[in-house]
Order: structure tokens, then sequence, then C-alpha cells
């Protein structure tokens, strides 16, 4: 059965399941040699943002309420929480000692996504945004490990968001999102840096008692001018002949007091398209560790890097004059989950910083510090479905001393399938 | 190298700006938010040195591949009776023993009743030589927990196959073997957790003495099996206790697919091997440390002199009830009268 058979049965096989398995139908399937699965989560919250923004101006950049600076205002939303609604496909057989599967996923967020359909931000008409962050194949055999070539979340960074409780929730809305958009922030800029969706060839060792590592050539990308005091991909391209680079070794262990440490780094070459400025360099590193035990789980984590901007990678890493800004931050995490009704209740802080570029004035209202702290209740109701809420207070304050406030209240349901 | 050099004034850079050359930052940081993040990180360096130092008393991993697994745990409750542990059963008696056991599945449109093997041929070639060396390994204070996952049709020779997760805990215990079934070929998943699928949606559970499990299906009853009766007198359906003299006979006796004639007996078919030294030039498996109990005893074999006279009694029952063939009893009937 080749793959395009395979794939075709396996439509079918969705008809069948839906008919002959009725609700909750969604299990993983046979379908001649290949394996299918359907999964993912849909979910919403209610989320009542108060933002206290500086009369003495913005911080570009900010998370907390962002570069607005129209005084202080309310922002309610029902909306998607950090985690994407996902539809995931997954498709997977063996033959001959080697597995090798494609998986495809998309996620569409429940609010309006004004800026992919052109109608105004929670206007009439307006339709809710769609991403497509997930399609890749992959091949392994148990000896040598696998190889993944496609589109999937990057390597640096991604143990950070995978381990953060507001994963489930919210966490910092943010002006980014606040209006629509597909996802909040939860701690992405308030902690860590978003390890993305990128094309990607990475290749994973095998597990060797608990040990592993990961390597990845990635996709170039170019520089966001979030702040509009930066350099964008006009001045740096990500057409240069060079690819980015990741790679994590990672070793974890089971038991009463299980747990995992990490460390990963991430490096892309910046090819100046403009004669007046050099070619740079993105590099960062970063390390942590989450240990559990009896209920309780904690989470450290700190990365650190140059160029490599900050939230989202090359996001405001090169000041106006191509010199790079140097970046770092950290976040700790404590939960405990109830014995018996499973109940999750967390606090975590966090901050992310971004130093001044050499260009960059002393009095800049570029974002210094975002901060943030974060009380979470998580409750499931059931196996499949969890009730949430959550109080995220975000500060974010600017070099000059200009400081902005967001208060967060979500409340919501996330049901996975 | 350009890149080592940019590392090392990027970490010296670090360095400095968290030790207090950028006195402004450091001010910004204020001294009880470095102390909150100090400490934190040094509680989770601690936890991190204690649990990897501490991880591998409580478990040890047989065997692993796939998402499956073989463990030698300790016991899920510390009151409870001791096992007779380690014990040196066969493997093909294990593999019997383990093939005897059947499920009871409802048809969901007729709601006829049939019953199906719990362990497929691939799991059982996985399960049967972990479990054995595991019951030869483990201390008193130790059971052997399974995970294992195979394939069933969801209807007789239908194109749909759907993936089945058997879970539980093995233990040796007053000369029988006791099956504690946390998951009975129950659903297997992982859940989506931002597209990375490795969390199993639902855990899969290990079976308790002290608590039944509620499973979809029951397992069905067989010669040679009984289901543990609980303090309270309540029937255990998740706890099976197997005599592997008998479990497995008929599994012998009866025609197989494609009319191959009835699977000859092993040298020791459904028990496990008489008692003996093992070769001088074989090292004995060496228990896994327990820190409950005192050291090991020598493995004993499962088949005391003792019950051999009941197990002659069942044998014959098992023959004149015509569960077992004339072939599978004789060849039982001298294997069991040469430990005299």
């Amino acid at each position: 059965m080749n793959i395009r058979n395979g794939l075709v049965a396996s439509a079918s096989a969705l008809g069948l399941m839906l008919t002959s398995q009725g609700a909750g139908a969604f299990d993983m399937m046979e379908v001649g040699e290949w394996k299918v699965e359907f999964s993912g989560n849909v979910n919403g919250f209610l989320s009542d943002v108060s933002c206290e923004s500086d009369p003495a101006g913005p911080v570009l950049s900010g998370l907390a309420c962002g570069s607005l600076s129209g005084g202080d205002y309310d922002d309610n939303n029902v909306r998607t929480g950090l985690l994407p609604s996902w539809f995931g496909f997954h498709a997977e057989r063996t033959e001959e000692n080697t597995k090798y599967g494609i998986t495809i996923g998309f996620q569409p967020g429940i609010d309006s996504g004004a800026d992919l359909t052109g109608a105004p931000i929670d206007g009439g008409l307006g339709l809710n945004s769609t991403n497509f962050r997930q399609v890749f194949l992959e091949f392994s055999g148990t000896d040598w490990g696998g190889i993944k070539i496609g589109r999937d979340l990057g390597l640096f960074g991604s143990d950070a968001i995978l381990s953060d409780m507001t994963l489930s929730g919210v966490g910092t809305v943010s002006d980014l999102t606040q209006g629509g958009g597909n996802t909040s922030l939860g701690r992405i800029g308030v902690g860590y840096l978003y390890a993305d969706w990128k094309g990607q060839v990475q290749y994973s060792s095998p597990n060797w008692s608990g040990f592993s590592f990961n390597v990845a050539v990635v996709d170039p990308w170019g520089l966001v001018n979030l702040s509009g005091v930066s350099l964008d991909a006009g001045s740096f391209s990500q057409e240069g002949s060079t690819y980015g680079l990741e790679g994590k070794v990672a070793y974890a262990w089971e038991g009463d007091f299980s747990g995992k440490v990490w460390a990963s780094f991430i490096s892309q070459e910046l090819k100046s398209t403009n004669p007046a400025l050099n070619d740079e360099d993105a590099l960062g590193f970063d390390v942590g560790a989450k240990v559990g035990f009896g209920g309780f789980e904690l989470v450290g984590y700190y990365y650190t890097g140059e160029g490599i901007g900050s939230a989202g990678f090359l996001f405001d890493a090169v000041d106006a004059a191509g010199n790079t800004r140097d970046s770092d931050g950290m976040y700790v995490q404590g939960t405990y989950k109830i014995p018996g009704p499973g109940t999750k209740i967390g606090v975590s802080w966090g901050e992310s910083n971004l130093d001044r570029g050499s260009a960059d004035p002393a009095g800049t209202s570029l974002f210094e510090t975002n901060e943030s702290i974060v009380f979470g209740i998580y409750h499931p109701l059931t196996s499949a479905l969890q009730l949430v809420l959550e109080y995220t207070q975000t500060e974010a304050t600017a070099h000059n001393g200009n400081e902005a406030e967001e208060k967060a209240i979500a409340v919501g349901a996330i049901l996975s399938y | 190298m350009e890149n080592g050099t940019t590392a090392a004034r990027l970490l010296d850079r670090r360095r400095r700006h968290l030790c207090g050359a950028h006195g402004a930052h450091l001010a910004r940081l204020g001294r009880c938010k470095l102390v909150l993040v100090s400490g934190a990180l040094a509680l989770v360096c601690a936890a991190v040195v204690w649990g990897a130092t501490e991880a591998p008393r409580g478990s040890v991993v047989l065997w692993s591949g796939d998402d499956q697994w073989v463990k030698i745990e300790p016991q899920d409750d510390p009151a409870a009776a001791p096992n007779d542990h380690p014990v040196q059963l066969d493997k093909e008696a294990i593999t019997n023993a383990l093939e005897a056991l059947q499920v009871r599945v409802a048809d969901p449109d007729t709601g006829t009743e049939s019953d199906r093997p719990v362990f497929t041929p691939g799991e059982l070639a996985n399960l049967a030589p972990h479990v054995a060396s595991g019951l030869a390994r483990a201390g008193p204070r130790q059971d052997v927990t399974f995970s294992t996952i195979d394939s069933r049709p969801l209807a007789a020779g239908g194109l749909i196959r759907k993936p089945g997760v058997n879970a539980g805990r093995v233990f040796y215990n007053d000369g029988r073997l006791n099956v504690i079934f946390g998951e009975l070929q129950s659903d297997y998943r992982k859940k989506n957790v931002y597209g990375q699928r490795s969390e199993d949606f639902t855990p899969r559970r290990q079976g308790s003495r002290g608590e039944a499990t509620k499973q979809k299906w029951n397992l069905a009853a067989r010669p040679g099996l009984e289901f543990h009766s609980a303090n309270d007198g309540a029937i255990r359906n998740d706890w099976v206790v197997i005599d592997t003299a008998v479990a497995g006979s008929e599994v012998l006796a009866a025609p197989q697919p494609g009319n191959a004639p009835p699977r000859e007996p092993a040298s020791a078919p459904v028990v496990a091997a008489p008692v003996q030294s093992p070769p001088a030039t074989v090292a004995a498996p060496a228990p896994v440390p327990d820190a409950a109990t005192a050291p090991a005893a020598a493995p004993r074999t499962g088949t005391p002199n003792a019950d051999l006279e009941q197990r002659l009694r069942k044998l014959k029952e098992l023959k004149d009830k015509g569960l077992i063939s004339e072939e599978a009893y004789r060849a039982k009937m001298q294997e069991l009268l040469s430990e005299l």
C-alpha cells in the first residue's frame, strides 16, 4: 500500500469510525498497515484585562498592554488561550524496522483575526484566524534515532513553553493579541523566547537510558522591528547563504522523584544587505530543570543571548545602527496537584530583559524588562475536560523609566480529544 | 571559532550583568527578587541532584520499547504480605499462563458475548521472557509491572484494527502466579499538547492490591484461574490467581489455526521447571536490591512437592473433562511423577 492509498484508506476509515464508534471516537486506529490518529483540543476563555499605561509615554515592545499609551482602559474578550485550539492528524506505519509517518495540524482561533481577513477587529463579518503550524514527515529506527523534515516546534525554548503552566491557560494577553489573534502570550516574552514553528530538518538521537539529544538545521529567519526603533529584515536578509542551527541535550528520569534537565542553543548568521552594516551573529543558550515529587512540580529556566531578540526570535534583535542587543530571561514555577480531585494549583514568576544596543540612546523608551506573576487553578472535570481560572499581572518597564501594567483574569475550559 | 568567541563574550557579559557591573540593572532587579530567583533555582538544582541519586532505587526497567515496558517496582501496598520472590519460573510456563487469560467482549451492535485472548502473540513474545526474568530477580517486596500494546480487529476479519493497552503487576505467592490488571485492552492514545504526542491520554494504571480497577471488559473464567477474593468477600475481577500447573492446558490441547496439530508441550509445558541448581558456569540472576527487606533468598521454584497430589488430581480432572489431550496429559503426568 503506497502512501497515497494509505491516506485515502485512512480518510475513509474516519467515516467508518464516526459511524461505528459514536461520540468520543477519535482514538488511534489501524487501517491496513497504517496507524492513524486524530487529536487536539478546543479551548475558550473569558478574559478580563485591565490596563494602566504611563502618561509619560509608551513602553516600546512592552508586553503589559504594550506600546499603547492612551491612558487606562479595560479590554474584555472571549478568546483562545496560549494553547491554540488544534486539529491534528497523524499517520504512521512500520516497514522493515523503519517507522515513518506524517503529521499535519491546523489551529483555528475562536476570535477575529482581523489582520488576516481585512475586517476590522471585533467587527461584523469578521472571520476567525487559522494557522497551519505543523506539517512534517518523519522516519526513525530504534538503533539510530530519527529524522524529521517539515514545519514543527523549534528546539530552542521548546521545553520552556512545554513546561509552562499557562499552556493550559491564558497568561499575558498584551496588545499584540488583545483584540484578536490566534492565541494569548502565556509566558512568551516574560520568561522565555518563543520556540516558534519552523521549517527544519531535525535529527533525534535514540533514548539512551534517559539521555537524548536533537540537532536541527532550520529555515533562516529575518529581523522583526516590533518596537519601531530596530532594524528589520530589509537590512538583514534571511535569504543569505546560511541556515539557522538549533540543538538540545536532555536527561530525563522516572521514579518517585521524576525529572528532566536540558540545555539548548540557537544560532543564525545575519547577513547584511546594507553595505554600511556588518554581518552579525545571533546566538543564544538556555538551561532548564523540571522535577516532580508527590504531586509537587518545580520548574526553573534561564536563557541568555546576543542578537536573538525577545519574545520571538530576532524580534528587536538589532538596533537602528545594526548593532545586536543582548537579552536574557528566566522563570520559576511551582505547582501542586491535590490528590483525589486532581486539581492543580500553581504560581509562576518570570521576566525577559533586553539591553540597549550600542547605538540606542540612554533615554530610549524601548522596553528593558517584561515581567509577570501568574496564579492558576486547573481542575480536571474529566480526563478530557479541564476548567481553568487564572490571574496574571504583567509589568513592562522601559529604559527611560516608562511603565505599563496589565492585570488579566481568565476563566474558561479546555477539552482535549 | 567566531561563534566560540562570541559565546565567551556573551557569557562574560551575562556574568557581569548579574554580578553587579551593571549597577542600575541590579538595582532594578532588586535584592528581594534576586534572593527569590536564586533560592528557587538552588532548590530546583538541589532537587535535581537528589532526584538523580534517588530515582534508580524506585524501579528497574527490564525492557522498554515502542511505548511498552516491563519493570521491577516496589509492592503497591506496604502492608501487603511479602511475595515468594525471587522465583525461577520457566518462560514457557509464563507464556502458557498468560496465554490462557481471556477477556469477555460484547459486540456493541448485537450484544453477543465472545471470549478473546488478553494478550496477542506479539505481546506474549515481549512479556513472558522479561516477566520470568523479573520474577527471578525481584525481592519479596517487589512486583513485576508491565504495559504492553497491540492491535486487534474491531470486527472479525475487519479492515480496521484498534490498539489496546494491557497493564498491571505480576507476583508469585503461595505457589501461584498473581496478575492484577490496571488496564485491560484500554484505549491507546497520546494526548496532543502543543503538537507533541508524548503524554498518555489516560495514565496507565498498574493495578492495586487495595482497590479494584474498573475495566471496560471482564476477564473470563478459565480452568486453572481463580479470581482473588478480598477480605470483605468481594471477588476481584481485575485480580487473577493462576495455577501454572493447569492454566494453558486447553491452549495446548486445542487445534491450532490452519489445521496445525496441537502444540507440542515443551519440556515443561505448563509449569515451572523442576528445582535445579543453575550450572556452575552460569551465574544466577542477581536479585534487585530491595531496601525494605533482608537480602533475598536463593530463587525458589514454583512447584513445591507438597501440592503434587493436588496437581495430579487437577490434571486428571482436566483430562476427564476433555480440556487437555491424552498426549498432553501423559506428558504432564510423566513430568510431575519425575519430581518424586
